[in-house]
């Protein structure tokens, strides 16, 4: 009974101090931001990540009719670099708990549009999922 | 009786520790100190706007508000004498605007590592020209040996990113001809 309780409580401390249930979906975009002058981006690899969250990036903005090239082959020529900074928790399994996508101007690495997303641990959706609804989003600022 | 207490109090304890809870970033923590070299001052007053920030959560911890940004920059300006005033002056010469990107922040752990990222841009109003455009992306962490308290090692780390943000700023703004 006691080692219930503690259980009990641990996941309370754990649940009340690191906010379980957010869900939240979000982009913006600067006002010099120039869609249709944007047909190549260049996706640069963040360090640390070691679970393919690039890839599937890369695949969406394919997906989206775009040229892209990505790290760590270069491509001066690019219109946008995209950046991206995910995190990822454990409860059970790993998740992806956040994510940005960010688009700059290749030179100044000015962000000209980005893209944000939270799912918690109980409405957590898979890298593809998230990748997906952040880009969308992101992608949205052009219309 | 007294070792349960003791379990439920660890536990408790514990759990704030490794967590990141809320205490917004101070202004003077995140005030940033003049690198070295000359920065030239500008023939004129500047007014700082800032956007996309987040006030401060109890459920998603630390965060950077558009107001703490503009005052941290201000005073950091202030410092470094980088403008002759700095004001909310609607006819400022110099408009400089901060745009902060929304970051994924530490959830749990015992080091704390934060990124702010900020594209920085400087107007001439009179020449209407820029004469800064930049994204700066910085980290600042905070480890135990900072602070015990989750939520205090938490602000600690962005206050260092912040600063840095603002340090860098300073090195840019110290390219700039006027």
């Amino acid at each position: 009974m006691l080692r219930l309780l503690l259980v009990f409580v641990i996941v309370l401390s754990l649940v009340a101090t690191s906010g379980c249930a957010i869900n939240r979906a979000s982009a913006s975009a600067d006002p010099s931001l120039r869609c249709e002058a944007i047909k190549t981006v260049h996706v640069r690899f963040r360090n640390g990540d070691d679970r393919g969250t690039q890839n599937l990036i890369i695949e969406k903005f394919l997906a989206s009719g775009f040229v892209v090239s990505a790290d760590p082959a270069s491509n001066p020529q690019a219109d946008a670099v995209v950046t991206y900074h995910d995190q990822w928790l454990w409860d059970i399994t790993w998740y992806m708990v956040e994510l940005t996508v960010t688009v700059r101007e290749p030179i100044t690495d000015f962000p000209l549009a980005s893209g944000h997303s939270t799912h918690t641990s109980l409405t957590r959706k898979s890298p593809k999922e998230m990748v997906d609804e952040v880009v969308d989003n992101l992608l949205k600022q052009c219309r | 009786m007294q070792v349960r207490i003791a379990r439920l109090a660890c536990v408790i304890g514990l759990s704030m520790l490794v967590a990141a809870c809320a205490t917004p970033p101070t202004t003077g923590a995140m005030r940033a100190s003049v690198p070295s070299g000359t920065i030239p001052t500008a023939p004129g007053t500047v007014t700082v706007k800032v956007t996309g920030g987040q006030p401060t959560s109890e459920l998603e911890g630390a965060s950077l508000a558009d107001a703490d940004l503009k005052a941290a920059t201000e005073a950091t300006l202030l410092h470094a004498n980088a403008f002759q005033r700095v004001s909310d002056d609607l006819g400022a010469r110099y408009v400089l605007s901060a745009t902060i990107v929304r970051v994924p922040h530490p959830w749990i752990g015992l080091t704390f590592t934060f990124e702010v990222d900020i594209g920085w841009s400087l107007l001439d109003r009179a020449q209407d020209k820029v004469l800064l455009r930049k994204g700066i992306t910085t980290s600042g962490t905070a480890t135990m040996s900072d602070a015990i308290g989750g939520s205090t090692r938490g602000r600690m780390a962005l206050e260092a990113a912040a600063r840095a943000n603002l340090e860098q700023l300073l090195r840019e703004l110290a390219k700039v001809s006027y």
